[in-house]
């Protein structure tokens, strides 16, 4: 019985030994790393100003009217400016111009000329029934950084309109769409 | 039986995901300025002792004359009756007979004399009704300032002295007489007529 004993008492630890490396072997190390990047969108905020003259909501500009004109006229260059006081650059996508009357024959007769204030290129000198067909001016793609401007001279004229142009009113309009 | 609906929701999520990833890629930050401008043209109208139009008849008297007539004047009262001013105005005067036909010793004997009695009677033209007639560039006649006709106005006879601005009004004096006040008109001016044009022209440059 005591042989038996002993016996039993060495199995037991030795069970137990192996238990206890087993346990030790269950144990790892350990580490992690992490990425992270802040993406914030910018704000487009391009607006619109004209001579001292006109007036503007930021978006809208009005220029002085002109008239009672004569079958020969000319408004001289208005400077007119986009600024962009958005925080990311905006590139322009398109010029469209409407010119509304119920008297074509003065619409038909009057021209336009547009000149660049920077580098002084005219990119349009004509018929102003022909720019409100003008599907690109060479200008389209132009990018306006944050915080930079875009400054044209804008012409109107005519000469020697005929007598049906007479008592008309006409209203140009140049709407400069942007994208950034 | 469990793993068909856990495939199905992950390909659900997949299709969801490609749907954003589309909405995306579509929409882009635009902005848009505009700028106009009002363009109003005036106009220019004239008016001759009140009526308006190409065709008026000034009903002058000078029916059945004789060899001595007394000179024959009407008034002529031209108003701008426009919005815009006339820089320059324009009188072209024709008289049937003085290109040779019916009429034509009957006009080659008559003496116009226009004055502005607006600018202090002042003589514009004073000559031979024919020579203003055919002449559309006449200089002077015998006392006048006479006319002057800048190219681009050609046709419309010769230019007014002085400005018409809008809403107001010039007043000349047209005086026919015989060229020969002491021998008065010819015979062979006898039974005969001739009419005259006065068509005025303003130009708003």
């Amino acid at each position: 019985m005591a042989r038996s004993r002993k016996f039993f008492t060495v199995a037991s630890l030795g069970v137990a030994s192996f238990a206890l490396i087993g346990a030790g072997a269950t144990a790892t190390f350990n580490d992690a790393v992490q990425s992270r990047q802040q993406i914030t969108s910018g704000t487009m905020n391009l607006t619109i100003s004209g001579p001292a003259d006109s007036w503007t909501n930021g978006k809208m500009l009005t220029l002085k009217d002109i008239g009672p004109v004569g079958s020969t006229f000319s408004t001289g260059p208005q400077l007119v400016t986009v600024t962009n006081n958005g925080n990311i650059t905006s590139a322009l996508v398109k010029l469209t111009v409407s010119a509304p009357t119920a008297n074509p024959t003065l619409a038909n007769g009057i021209f336009v000329k547009i000149q660049m204030q920077d580098t002084k290129a005219t990119v349009y000198d004509g018929p102003l029934a022909g720019l409100t067909n003008a599907a690109d001016l060479g200008i389209n793609g132009q990018k306006i950084a944050a915080g930079d401007s875009m400054a044209a001279f804008v012409t109107f004229y005519a000469s020697d309109l005929p007598n049906g142009a007479q008592s008309g009113v006409v209203t140009p309009t140049f709407t400069v769409d942007f994208t950034g | 039986m469990d793993v068909r609906p856990k495939l199905l929701m992950g390909a659900g999520l997949a299709i969801a995901g490609l749907g954003l990833i589309g909405a995306g890629a579509g929409a882009t930050f635009t902005a848009q300025v505009s700028a106009s401008s009002e363009i109003s043209s005036g106009g220019v109208e004239l008016s001759l002792d009140g009526k308006t139009g190409s065709d008026l008849n000034l009903s002058f008297k000078g029916e059945d004359l004789g060899s001595h007539f007394a000179p024959i004047s009407t008034d002529l009262n031209l108003k701008n009756t426009g919005t815009l001013n006339m820089p320059s105005t324009y009188l072209n005067v024709t008289a049937t007979g003085c290109d040779g036909s019916n009429g034509s010793a009957l006009a080659h004997s008559l003496n116009v004399t226009l004055t502005d009695v607006t600018r202090q009677d002042t003589v514009i033209y004073d000559g031979d009704l024919c020579s203003l007639a055919d002449d559309k560039t006449v200089t002077s006649g015998r006392r006048g300032q006479g006319f002057v006709t800048p190219p681009e106005h050609d046709g419309v006879g010769g230019q007014l002295p002085g400005t018409l601005p809008a809403d107001t009004a010039r007043k000349y004096q047209l005086v026919i007489q015989p060229n020969d006040s002491k021998d008065g008109l010819p015979t062979d001016a006898q039974r005969s007529s001739t009419t005259v044009n006065l068509v005025f022209s303003g130009f708003d440059y």
